[in-house]
């Protein structure tokens, strides 16, 4: 292992709890020089179409809350945010009409106001609230992104996958070649190169919808495992090559493979993608790697998904470039963090399978890494994924805010 | 903190993204976290839990001489930081995290660009709730070919033998780099904490074992029972006297061989020892006692009629009362020879489910603290072998460690003296 370990600092701001415990601590402030950790003061606010509420004009640097009640009738989503917006340092995502919700922040010195963003359009500012004075464990705030900030990202996904697609359907008829001539030696090699072209797209989280299923399902949710009937797709076909299936009786569930990859090209083009999806993919393909890949769980006898597992970390490096100018702009240095600790793993995964007994395509079996490989794999995808939790939130959409 | 890349020396949550850099800035503002907890503990008043607090800082852990909390987990991990200075770093994150959470840290607000920083289980305000965590360290992680800690490993520290009567064949619960006992008043605090800390050391640490321990209740009075119905943990060395502790817990540097660091430590053995009752609900009771030496009731040893009794075994040189080959007998026979021999119990019942046959796994996570663990533990267990009880438990795993010294001051540091230069 090169990639040295990250850790996720310990929550210093202690002070900032008390901002948590929202009205349940609503300690005055004895002066502007107060430590933080004295407490934090509960503003009520009251917000409207007509002004998102009256926050003192003066506040002391430190922990705040503001337990903020919507007076309007139509849902809010309220912001703690620099006068300008180019920041926002909290948020309540979404209050309801005649509820209140607390709004919390730790804020430095500065300028600041709170936003509205009612349902129905409306967009409102409070007055300016000047903080002065310093407190320790304050929150520098992020630029908060729109959701058509997300839609060059997105387009450029779909090219992606887009052209992805025909290889991987490519690939798929190469294998149904293979078993139409019985050849189920090159099946099994071929099967290989067409799953990890599919598993490259990133594809957790039925990003294909339906088509997911039938070309990569799990036997698991299925009444009869593995044996079930309307089981298809890769795991199936790999179950039969690596458990001595005649090619007659693989036959079917390649030809059901050409014909899902090319349902799949059809529909691309007019399946939605959720401009929101493609943030939480970048993390949530290597979750999905970790429970189902590197647990060995998705092995129906190939033995090769330690492969799958590096296919998804090239997926998720894909869909971190096409994120990479966003996150530059909101966590500058994480995006770098990320790529290294990629690159990393993908070079213990394939220093893992070099020191193993090379199976499939020369790869270790998930089930056969002694201990000490497997704890290094283990941890580096555990700190990995600790990071990668970020970006969804760092990337959600914040309109207007 | 050794590096100067922002990622590896300062957290996800933003607003720390300028907190100083350096252990030492570290460590101070672990301290005001905790002061600020505490002072947000009182103000908040009582909350769920016990509102306990165990100090964390002194010449040696907490956990040790600390009478037994209700619930514990025994974690063994292995380090897999790439470095020493990574492995510099697990220990300042270690003693960040152990010190917020034993203080009771509230949970920190959630930054807009994070998952919430606490998993929350223990609400908004975890009490400390007689929290203790206590870090020991394995043989292993002073391999020469890790982190250049060779010439420091503590003199009596190596891996756990295998012992005549143990079942450890087979056993994957054996070993490791770092051993975590989380004791606390309560069993949802002490996972919290284990979740808490292994969340902040990904990367640096990885589970290898885990042991999970109840102290169940005085029935009616006195010492806990064990699952075989006996009074378990009756003769401890006198935990409130220092020239006790010092003679039997703790080690010193620069004594027998040890050196300067481990000023304050103590050898830790932890063993699984299954009890097989099934078995050992089909024996007669006369047997049993007869082979623990004590009566099952009161817990009196078989000359007395107390609990509190002490054995008079120079009175009954021929094991007519307590029978030569008895548990008690053997493992302590209360001689002279023996008395530098004391270890400190610090057991906990385990259960975990069912083995093939369907019988029940209940056992003792046995845990022990020493000054010497060849004199004490090693000497006590060479005393055993062969005794009556070894047909009804079966020692499956554990690990001898050692526990570090503590933590002396709010700019101190687990391991800062084995790490030091």
């Amino acid at each position: 292992m090169t990639v040295r370990p990250w850790f996720r600092r310990p929550p210093l701001a202690g002070a900032l709890a008390l901002a948590v415990a929202g009205g349940a601590l609503a300690v005055a402030f004895t002066s502007d020089d107060a430590p933080a950790s004295a407490g934090a003061s509960t503003l009520t606010v009251s917000v409207d179409k007509h002004g998102c509420g009256a926050p003192p004009a003066r506040l002391p640097s430190g922990p705040v809350v503001f337990e903020v009640t919507d007076a309007a009738t139509t849902f809010v989503t309220v912001y703690l945010t620099d006068p300008g917006g180019a920041r926002a340092y909290a948020e309540i995502r979404w209050l309801g009409p005649r509820h209140s919700l607390p709004l919390s922040a730790s804020v430095a010195a500065g300028r600041y106001a709170l936003r509205c963003v009612f349902s129905d359009g409306p967009v409102v500012t409070s007055p300016p609230v000047a903080v002065t004075g310093s407190a320790p464990d304050t929150e520098p705030g992020y630029r908060p992104m729109t959701s058509t900030d997300l839609e060059q990202p997105v387009t450029a996904y779909r090219a992606w996958v887009s052209a992805a697609l025909p290889r991987l359907l490519d690939a798929a008829r190469a294998l149904d070649a293979d078993v139409a001539r019985g050849d189920l030696a090159a099946a099994r090699t071929d099967w290989l190169s067409a799953h990890l072209a599919y598993e490259r797209l990133g594809a957790a989280y039925n990003s294909f919808g339906d088509f997911d299923d039938a070309i990569d399902g799990r036997p698991d949710g299925l009444p009869g495992g593995v044996d079930d009937p309307g089981w298809t797709g890769f795991l199936a076909i790999e179950h039969t090559l690596w458990h001595g299936s005649t090619a007659d009786r693989v036959r079917p569930l390649t030809q059901k493979l050409v014909s899902d990859v090319t349902g799949l090209i059809a529909d691309f083009p007019s399946e939605d993608i959720d401009s929101e999806d493609l943030p939480l993919r970048a993390h949530e393909i290597l979750e999905n790697a970790l429970q189902f890949q590197l647990t060995g769980h998705d092995d129906q006898g190939s033995g090769t998904t330690l492969a799958t597992l590096d296919a998804n970390v090239q997926g998720t490096s894909e869909v971190l470039s096409l994120l990479t100018p966003l996150l530059n702009e909101r966590d500058p240095g994480l995006v770098d963090h990320l790529d290294q600790a990629l690159t990393a793993l993908r070079t213990s995964l394939q220093a893992a399978s070099a020191a193993g007994s090379g199976g499939t395509g020369g790869w270790t079996a998930a089930d056969a890494l002694d201990r000490a490989t497997r704890e290094r794999l283990d941890g580096a995808l555990g700190s990995l994924l600790e990071q990668l939790a970020r970006i969804p939130n760092l990337l959600a959409a914040r309109n207007a805010a | 903190m050794t590096t100067s890349d922002p990622h590896q020396t300062i957290g996800r949550r933003g607003f720390l993204r300028n907190a100083t850099a350096g252990v030492v800035g570290v460590a101070a503002l672990g301290t005001a976290a905790a002061d600020t907890a505490r002072a947000a503990t009182a103000a908040a008043g009582a909350t769920a839990g016990s509102g306990r607090v165990i100090a964390f800082e002194g010449p040696h852990q907490a956990g040790i001489l600390t009478p037994p909390q209700a619930a514990a987990s025994f974690v063994s991990f292995d380090v897999i930081a790439p470095d020493r200075a990574a492995l510099k770093d697990l220990f300042a994150v270690l003693t960040d995290r152990v010190r917020a959470l034993t203080a009771g840290a509230p949970v920190p607000a959630t930054d807009l660009a994070s998952p919430p920083a606490d998993s929350g289980t223990l609400g908004p305000l975890p009490p400390a709730d007689g929290l203790t965590v206590t870090v020991g360290v394995g043989a292993s992680l002073f391999d020469d070919h890790r982190y250049g800690l060779g010439a420091r490993r503590p003199a009596k520290l190596a891996a756990m033998p295998v012992f005549p009567d143990d079942d450890m064949a087979h056993s994957t619960e054996l070993h490791g780099d770092l051993s975590l006992q989380l004791c606390a008043d309560s069993r949802d605090t002490v996972v919290h904490a284990l979740r808490d800390i292994t969340r902040h050391t990904r990367g640096a640490i990885q589970a290898r074992w885990k042991i999970d321990g109840t102290h169940s209740a005085p029935r009616p009075s006195g010492a806990p029972r064990n699952h075989l119905g006996f009074k378990d943990g009756i003769a401890n060395p006198d935990t409130t006297n220092q020239a006790v502790t010092d003679a039997l817990v703790w080690t010193h540097g620069g004594a027998d061989g040890e050196p300067a660091w481990t000023e304050g430590g103590s050898y830790q053995v932890i063993r699984i020892i299954r009890m097989l009752v099934e078995f050992w609900d089909r024996v007669s009771l006369d047997e049993q006692e007869r082979m623990i030496g004590r009566r099952r009731d009161s817990g009196a040893p078989l000359d007395g009629s107390a609990e509190t009794d002490l054995p008079a075994y120079k009175a009954d040189p021929q094991g007519l009362y307590v029978p030569m080959n008895a548990h008690i007998r053997l493992a302590n026979p209360r001689t002279d020879a023996t008395a530098s021999q004391q270890i400190l119990r610090r057991g906990y019942n385990y259960e975990r489910g069912l083995d093939t046959d369907g019988n029940l796994d209940l056992g003792l996570v046995f845990c022990c603290y020493q000054q010497d663990v060849s004199r004490q533990f090693a000497a006590v267990q060479s005393r055993l072998a062969g005794e009556p009880l070894v047909d009804y438990i079966s020692p499956t795993g554990g690990g001898y460690f050692f526990a570090l010294p503590g933590v002396r001051n709010p700019g101190d540091t687990f391991a800062s003296g084995l790490l030091a230069g």
